[in-house]
This record gives structure tokens, sequence and C-alpha cells, in this order.
């Protein structure tokens, strides 16, 4: 065989070999409901930081949980236990992505992406002077 | 400058720049065409009226921004009267539009100096250059088909934007001066010096890859694959020393001024800005060994790398800019539906690219056809099947070219030790390891192209019963949150490799050397290597399974270890030649100071607070230490005291005093303050862990302390026997709309950082009621519960039935229910434990319950027993805690980098190394020339 067609061959392997290993290794998205239908299994869930129920916080008693309420992108509302503190801005967040598992009808996250207000942020509105986002 | 309907309203301004956008995009359209005919002094020409209408935008939009102007949109989102204008240029390139202009600026300077040049390839390069700024101006268009926006209009007024078309208020004829004195500002985090200095060097990197790329696509154009090499190879080590810096800024503002604890995080903006740079190195390499052969090596490679270097720079906007990241990566912003002209982009310069590797303009033509027909597809909607095709189209090209054009053109014959085959290997992995982190980065862009067909590979998955069918038919892959798994794990294996071959590749001359003196020279290089990774095997305590680690350790030293004796034997007093083994030594270190920083960091400030509220087994991740205002705690090998906050600006910034762990040794006569109070010693002695201790026996109170004695006194902090060391301040940066954020302090020393940041502060003050109770905590206690409230131990040690003898006199009447419980409270004060005890009562009078609220004097606490439940003995308490008494605290975490210094001094010599590289070429070609 010819050098170059060798080493051509070499290379397509690898590549091909990375990605069947990086599939592997790869997460999933779910929303609450297959969450807790697949109960202890990682997933990552998008959705909103409800704002009807409280953000609780309380460092004094544990300065790495932070609990809070979640719709998912179908509407539904589950509890959330945050293995974080509370991160800045959380409250004005725009979308949030939680990373962790379904356990016991909480939803236990070890990560949390927050999308904050952005730059781009088209909705403001003028009208007659007042702002409103 | 207000003409027409409104006032105070610069129009002309507007007028002046979008014809100025129109007038450049024109001008560079035509003059591609000019240079396609081969008409050089018009296409000159035409392209310089294009810089120049470039340069104009640019200056009427920062006219626009030094005016505060905010009537235009551009304006009024990243501009507003509070900020410094010294960030105005960090504004200028906050938005999209910006972003192009920046661009389009570096990219036009950079052509001029091709203009300059006035080599042969001038008509052919230009033609590239001069479309490629065609494309640009189309972004700064803004015009209108129906519905559809071509391009993002930088001199767009407010009132003229789409959401605001129609409101009441933009017929107003002096709006301007009413509404728009102020505008929205830049996002705080923006507001630094780095967001003035790493987009330029970024863009220019950028720009700096479309040059190489020119003269590539001018040689396949010319049918010469290889002539275009010699002229294009210091643009593309100049775009390898500016990217590079440009990528690594990026690094060092991640770990200065953001708070996620390191500089480099994978995440997509950061990735797409590396691959480019990581091809755009391959690339180089290999025009490198090819610039003066008869007979090339890995010649299609060389071409094909140096196309694609700037094409992912393409694609690196496409991905940044579009919105297709969607949720995977907080970069990722959706502005003005700007996806099918990106992905337009993208696709035309890849199918010209791809075009001009076929030889026969026949096959030129048949290419082009199909591309077009591929591009349809994108016009009606179908953008991801129109991209898989599209890439189909050009896979097959690149193939054909490969087999047909290419064939015979290169070496089969490199000896195995010859500096071009290795050169080529190592730049064989540099890709390899680049398309791995594009195929992680683009899963989201993966699930796009599944949509389509998630129809049929359910059905398929069905049939044959396949777990990844059915996977890929859902098409909602989500990129693993492990960085350990999804990148370090494949990541540190290539660089391994890639590292052992800049070792050895810069003793082996090419075509081919004598084993004997490279192997000796390699040698030395390699038990240094191993001694250092010895070394820190043993300090730094690696396992057996960290070993891929310890192994990119070795080869990192080996190489900078390598290439560091071959500056000193073979080149010295050749200081011409030291630029590629500098940066190379520098590429070196930069990995290796990475690695070991990261790799052995450590998070000190674990969490010390027991499991009051423990969840599950599984979830450990306690890394952030609670510190009350005044105490003081340990962390790792230091004491910390939360000394106080203070305001500044938009910053608040928290003061932590740092001491030793060692007990401090006084001498006769130093001086000490100590809740304000001055003391001299009167022995040599160590301290003790309290001052009361040691203040009888060791110490002499000064009431009339002279000033030389109050500017000399230490303080001295119950629990803080040791020494101390330096103040640490973080900080939150306060902004209302875009949320606060965030930034760290950081300790620099020789051998490490300690890097320390707030994790959560309370930032508006509690809400208390007219005397300063803060409302109400409501809970539930039996007999032998504690919990605490602020610093105090609050415990029920019992409840009584009131005897009928103190009913009196507690103002009881006989027939009343009354139960008084006895609670304990427990606090510190001065260093020591103070106890009271608190009794309020529980009365029910005629079936109501009387609200008896209890005081505990001097300890800021009040309760009320709410409601006593018989059968499970609960109570149930409210508590008020008063403002005076509740302490501030700091939630924080701090890490320590080891070593990570000697990243930054790889950077540092990487850089140098490029860019004396780059002159000593610029040097050669002008010599050889001459």
């Amino acid at each position: 065989m010819k050098r170059s067609d060798l080493i051509i061959l070499i290379t397509v392997s690898v590549i091909i070999g990375l990605g069947i290993y990086n599939y592997a290794s790869m997460g999933s998205w779910a929303n609450f409901e297959e969450a807790f239908d697949n109960s202890g299994e990682t997933y990552s869930v998008s959705g909103f930081l409800s704002q009807d129920h409280p953000v609780v916080y309380n460092p004094e008693v544990d300065p790495g949980l932070t609990s809070f309420h979640m719709k998912d992108k179908k509407g539904k509302v589950k509890e959330v236990h945050l293995q974080l503190a509370k991160p800045q801005g959380f409250e004005q967040s725009e979308s949030i992505v939680l990373t962790g598992k379904a356990v016991d009808g909480v939803f236990h996250a070890t990560d949390m992406q927050m999308k904050c207000p952005s730059k781009y942020n088209n909705e403001k509105r003028l009208v007659l002077g007042t702002e409103e986002s | 400058m207000s003409i027409g309907a409104f006032e105070g309203e610069w129009i002309i301004v507007a007028w002046a720049g979008r014809f100025l956008v129109a007038l450049a995009f024109t001008s560079a359209l035509f003059s591609a065409l000019s240079y396609i005919k081969g008409w050089k002094e018009i296409g000159r020409r035409a392209f310089k009226v294009h810089a120049g209408a470039t340069f104009l935008v640019i200056g009427l939009l920062f006219l626009l921004f030094f005016a505060h102007r905010y009537e235009f949109q551009y304006i009024w989102k990243h501009l507003n009267n509070e900020m410094p204008m010294r960030f105005v240029m960090s504004a200028f390139w906050g938005g999209q539009e910006g972003g192009f202009l920046l661009w389009m600026f570096w990219h036009n300077i950079l052509a001029l100096f091709v203009l300059r040049a006035a080599d042969r390839w001038e008509p052919k390069v230009m033609t590239v250059l001069a479309s490629i700024e065609a494309f640009l101006s189309i972004m700064l268009l803004g015009i209108y088909f129906g519905d559809f926006q071509l391009g993002l209009d930088p001199f767009l007024l407010m009132r003229e934007a789409p959401e605001n078309i129609g409101l009441p208020w933009t017929g107003i004829k002096d709006y301007a001066i009413q509404f728009f004195q102020d505008g929205q500002g830049l996002n705080p985090l923006l507001q630094n010096y780095w967001m003035t200095i790493h987009p330029p060097t970024l863009f220019l990197g950028f720009a700096a890859t479309s040059i190489p790329f020119a003269y590539a696509i001018a040689g396949l154009w010319e049918g010469d694959h290889k002539g275009w090499i010699k002229p294009a190879l210091p643009w593309a080590f100049f775009g390898v020393g500016i990217l590079g810096t440009g990528v690594l800024m990026g690094g060092a503002w991640a770990y200065e001024a953001l708070s996620f604890g390191g500089f480099w995080a994978w995440d997509p903006v950061e990735n797409s800005s590396l691959v480019p740079w990581m091809v755009l190195v391959a690339a180089a390499h290999l025009m490198l060994i090819n610039k003066n052969k008869k007979k090339a090596t890995a010649l299609f490679s060389t071409v094909y790398f140096t196309l694609l270097a700037f094409l992912l720079v393409l694609y690196s906007t496409f991905l940044t800019k579009s919105g297709v990241l969607g949720d995977t990566s907080v970069h990722s912003f959706v502005d003005g539906g700007i996806l099918p002209q990106l992905l337009a982009y993208l696709l035309s310069f890849l199918a010209l690219a791809h075009t001009f590797l076929l030889g026969t303009v026949r096959r030129r033509l048949i290419h082009i056809g199909l591309s077009i027909l591929a591009l349809c597809l994108v016009f009606i909607g179908e953008y991801a099947l129109a991209t898989l095709g599209f890439l189909v189209i050009q896979g097959v090209t690149a193939t054909i070219s490969f087999r047909g054009e290419f064939k015979d053109e290169s070496n089969e014959d490199d000896s195995i030790f010859s500096r071009e085959f290795w050169m080529f290997v190592g730049a064989l992995l540099v890709v390899i390891a680049a398309i791995h982190i594009t195929w992680q980065t683009s899963i989201p862009v993966f699930n796009r192209f599944l949509e389509p067909f998630s129809g049929p590979l359910s059905s398929v998955g069905e049939y044959f019963n396949s777990d990844f069918l059915r996977t890929l038919s859902l098409h909602s892959l989500a990129p693993g949150k492990d960085l350990d798994e999804t990148y370090h794990i494949i990541q540190i294996p290539l660089a391994t490799l890639i590292f052992m071959a800049i070792a050895i590749t810069q003793w082996l001359r090419y075509k081919g050397t004598s084993a004997k003196l490279v192997a000796g020279n390699l040698f030395r290089a390699a038990i240094d290597a191993a001694i250092i990774t010895t070394a820190l095997a043993i300090v730094y305590d690696f396992q057996i399974q960290e070993f891929p680690r310890l192994a990119l350790l070795f080869a990192t030293a080996f190489a900078a270890s390598s290439n560091a004796h071959y500056i000193w034997s073979v080149l010295r007093g050749k200081m011409d030649a030291w630029g590629s083994p500098l940066a190379h030594v520098g590429f070196a270190l930069t990995i290796f100071g990475a690695v070991i920083s990261t790799a052995k960091q450590d998070v000190i400030s674990k969490n010390q607070i027991g499991d009051i509220a423990s969840l599950n087994a599984d979830f450990n991740n306690r890394s952030d230490l609670l510190l009350m205002q005044g105490d003081t705690l340990q962390m790792g090998e230091y004491y910390v005291n939360y000394r106080e906050r203070h305001e500044e600006g938009i910053h608040v910034f928290f003061s932590i005093d740092y001491f030793e762990t060692d007990v401090k040794a006084y001498n006769n006569g130093d001086i000490v303050a100590f809740d304000d109070m001055l003391f001299s010693a009167k022995t040599n002695h160590s301290a003790s862990v309290e001052f009361a201790y040691d203040m009888d026996e060791h110490w002499n109170y000064l009431p009339f302390p002279t000033k030389t004695q109050a500017a000399k006194a230490e303080r001295w902090i119950n629990g803080t026997p040791g020494e101390f060391l330096f103040t640490l301040d973080p900080s939150i940066q306060l902004n209302e709309r875009m949320g606060n954020s965030p930034e760290p302090d950081t300790r620099h020393s020789l051998t490490s950082d300690l890097y320390s940041h707030i994790k959560w502060a309370r930032l508006t003050p509690p809400e208390t009621d007219d005397e300063g109770w803060l409302g109400g905590k409501e809970t539930e206690f039996m007999v032998g519960d504690s919990m605490f409230i602020g610093s105090v131990l609050l415990s029920l040690d019992s409840m009584t039935v009131v005897r009928d003898e103190d009913r009196p006199e507690r103002g009881l009447l006989e027939r009343d229910i009354a139960i008084v419980a006895c609670f304990n409270l427990e606090g510190a004060e001065n260093g020591g434990a103070i106890n009271t005890k608190a009794s309020p009562l529980y009365i029910v009078r005629d079936n109501l319950i009387i609200p008896d609220i209890h005081d505990v004097e001097g300890w800021g606490l009040k309760f009320r027993i709410d409601n006593f439940n018989p059968t499970d003995e609960k109570l149930k308490l409210t508590i008020w805690e008063h403002e005076s008494v509740r302490t501030d605290f700091i939630v924080i975490q701090a890490i320590i980098f080891p070593l990570i210094n000697i990243l930054w001094l790889g950077c540092i010599l990487m850089a140098i190394g490029s860019f004396m590289a780059v002159r000593s070429r610029l040097r050669k070609n002008r010599l050889s020339n001459d």
C-alpha cells in the first residue's frame, strides 16, 4: 500500500474511533417528565425559574444548597435542589439549564447554566419616556 | 444637525453612514470584478475607495459614540452616560455590527499591505480579499426585502427599529431630546481593559487567516500548486502568532476577571477560536516544509488545511452569532435572524474553495452548479438538508481533487528520519485534535442535521430495536458535562504525542538525519524532562490513574528542554534562527503550566459546616466557605478573617485578611492593636489563641499612645495566633439590569496563585420593620431540638405547665392554660461563650391563644409561641432577629493554582518566538527576492 494511503487509513480510523467514543460520553436532553420517569439517570433539563415559588438559600445552614422551582419547556414545574451557592443574577435569568438527576420528586442538580438578559434584548419597549422591559 | 421632521436627531449622519456602507459594498464588489478581469489599476483604486469608505463608517460611528447620540439604536444599546469614556472601544465592538466593522478594519489594513507587496499574485489574491470584504459589507447593509432583513444597519435610528415602529413617541417632533438623553449601557462585565484589547487581537488573527487562504486560492486558480506558498508563509506565521496571542488573552481575561475559577472552560466561543488557530498551525508548518521543495510533501494537505483555517473562522462566526448553539452556551445570542446570512456566507466560501480544488473549467462548473442547487434549499428554509447535501458535495469534490488534480504531486519517499515526515505527522495530529474539538462543540449542529431524518430513523430504530438509532431520531443529543470525559481524555493523549513530535523534530534535518547525532541530544533532553516530571509526581502526589496527565507533563517538559538545548548548542549566537525553537519552548511551557495548575488545583475553601441539610451521599459538592464578619476560620494553610465590606462606585469589595497558622512570636516592645486599644509587649512570648489569655501576663496597656506607636501597631485578632500575611478583596460588580457579577482577587506568588472569589453575599439590606426587627421566621421545636439563629444556638430544654403559685405574677388567670417553654441561648462574645435562658409563655384563655412576645434583652431576638400540639409535643415558634445583632457574612471559594506562572511565561515566550520567526522569515524572503 502506498504510504500516503496508509496514513489516510489510520487517520480516518482514528477520527471515527474518536467519534464513537465521544458519542458514548454524550448526555441527553430531557424534560422533567422524562427525567422523573427515569429517576436516577443524569439529564440536562432546560427551562425557566418559576417566579411563583421562593428561591431558598440559607447560607448559614448550608452555603452549597439553593432550592427553587423550575418550569421546563413543557410547562411542568418541579422542585429543584441545586448544589451550588445562589448564583448572582439568578432571579433575573432568562433561561436556565440544569444537569442532574431526579430523585424522590425533587430534581437534584449538580450544575446549572444561566442565560442572562441578552445585550441584544429587543424586547425593550419605550412608551412615552417610561421604559418597560 | 436636524433636518426635516425631527429635532435633535442627527439624521445626516445616518444618511452619510448608510451611503458609505453601500459605497463600501459596491466598491469591494467592483474591485473583485476588476481584478478578475485583470484590470489591476482599477481594481486597486476601487479597493482603496472601499477601504476609505470603511474607515469613514468606523469614524462616523465613533463620532456618534463620543457625542452620545442615543437616538441611534447601536449607541443606545451599548453606551450610557455613566460609562467612563475609556471603555468606548469596548462599547464600539460590543455588538455584531461593531464586531464586523472591527474585522473589516483589520482586513483592509492587511490587504493594503498585500497591495504594497505588489507581487505577481496580486490580481487573484485581491479578487479573493475583495470578495471577502464584499460579503462582510453585506452584513452591514440592513436592507429589507419584505420581511427579510439583509444584514444589520449600524446607523439604525431607534424610531426605525421594527419593534418601535408605530409607537406614539416615534411621531413626536423632538422625541430625541425628550426620551433619548441616556442609553442602556454596556454590560458591566465588559467594561474593562480586557474587552478593549482582546477582541481587536482576536479579529486581527481572524483577518490574518484570510491572506494565506487567498494565496492558496490564487495558486489553485493559476494551476500552480506550490508557488503561492513562499509569499504566503510570513502571513501564515503572523496569523499563528496573533491569533494564538488573542486566544491566550481570552484565557487570561477569564482567569483575572471572571469567577468560574479557571482560564479555560471548553466553551463553544473559546473552542471556535482555538480550532482555526490549530488548523492554521498545521497549515503553516506544512507550508514551511514545502516552500522550496521541488517535490512537495503532503501538498494536498498543505493546500487543504490552509483553506480550512479561514473556513473554520467563518464557521466560528456562524456558531457564535447565529444562535444555533441554543442552550449549550451562555454566549449564544440570537440577533435579528442572522442565521441564514451567516450560513450563506460560510457555504459560499466553502464552495469557492472547493471549486478551485478542481482543475478543469468543466469540473468547476459542474461543482458550482451542484453547490448552487444545494444552496437553493437554504432559501426555502431547509437549512439542515441544504447544508448536509452541500457538505457531501464538497467532500466528494475534495476526494476527487486529491485523487485527481493532486495525484503524484507529493513525495512518497520521505525518510522516516526526516524533518518533513515528522512535521507532517505533527500537523496531522494537531488537525485530528482540532476535529475532535469541533465535533464536540458542534453537537447542537448535529441535532439540526438529524432533525429531518427523525421519522425514518425512528422507524428503522424500532424495526431493529436499536437504542442508538432511537436516540438519534430524537435529535436531542446534549454535550456531556464532565470535561474530563468529553475533552480531556482525548486531548491529553493527542497533546502528548504532539509534544513528543515537537521535541524530536527540531533536531531532524530535512531529507534525513544521522540517528546517532539526534539520539544523543534527545537523550539529554529526555533525562532533564524525566527528572522534572518525577520531582513533580512526588511533590504533588500524583496517583496512578493520573498517568495521562503525567505523561503530558513529561512530553511538554521534553519538548521545552529539547528546544532549549537546540537554542543553546546549535543556534548560540545566531539569534535570527531562535524564533522557532523559542516559540516551541513557549508553547510547551504554556501547556505544562496549564496542566499542572489545573490538575493539582486545591480548593482550600471546603465547607466545614456540618451536614445539617444533607441530601444524597452522591452529592458532595462542598467547595464554599461561609465566613461571618469578624470570625476567623481555617482555610488550607491560612487562617482567614472577613473584616469588612466597602463600596466603591458600582463595586462592593469584601476585605478578607489572611494569617499564618503558625503561632506568632512577640518580642518585648512590640506594639499591637486589639479592639481599638494599643498594647505593648512586656515579655518575649508566643501568642495564645485569645488575647484575653495573654493580656495580663504579657501586655501593657497604652492609654496615651504616640503617633509612631499607633503607626507601628499590628492588629491582634482572636483566633489568629499567626502573623498577618496579606488581604484579598474579591468584589461584586453591581448591575441591576444585567445581574451582579462577582470578580475575583488573586494573590500572585512565584510558585502558585491563591485565587478567591465571592460565591454569595447579601447585597440588599434586609427588610426590617420600624424598630429594626427582621421579618419573623417560623420554625418547629420539640424538647431537645436546637437551631442556629444567626450565630446564636437556640435549644429547647423543657416545657412545663405554669404552676398555680406562679400564675398571678405572670398575669395569668386561673382558667388559663399556660405552658412555659424553657429555651437556652448560647452565643459568642469576645471569644468567650455566653449563655442565657428565655422562657416565653403559651397562653390559651377561653379558647383564644393570647399572643405573648418574649424579648430576650441584649440578644436582639424575640419569640412568640404560635401553637403547641400536645399529641406530638411540637411547638410552633416565630422568631425575629434585630438588625443590630445580625452579623454580615459571605460565602467564598478559594483555590490554589500551583505553578501557574509557568503558563504565563510560556505565553510570553510563544509570542516573542513567533514574532521573531515572522521577522526573520520576512527578511529571508526579501533577500531571496532581490
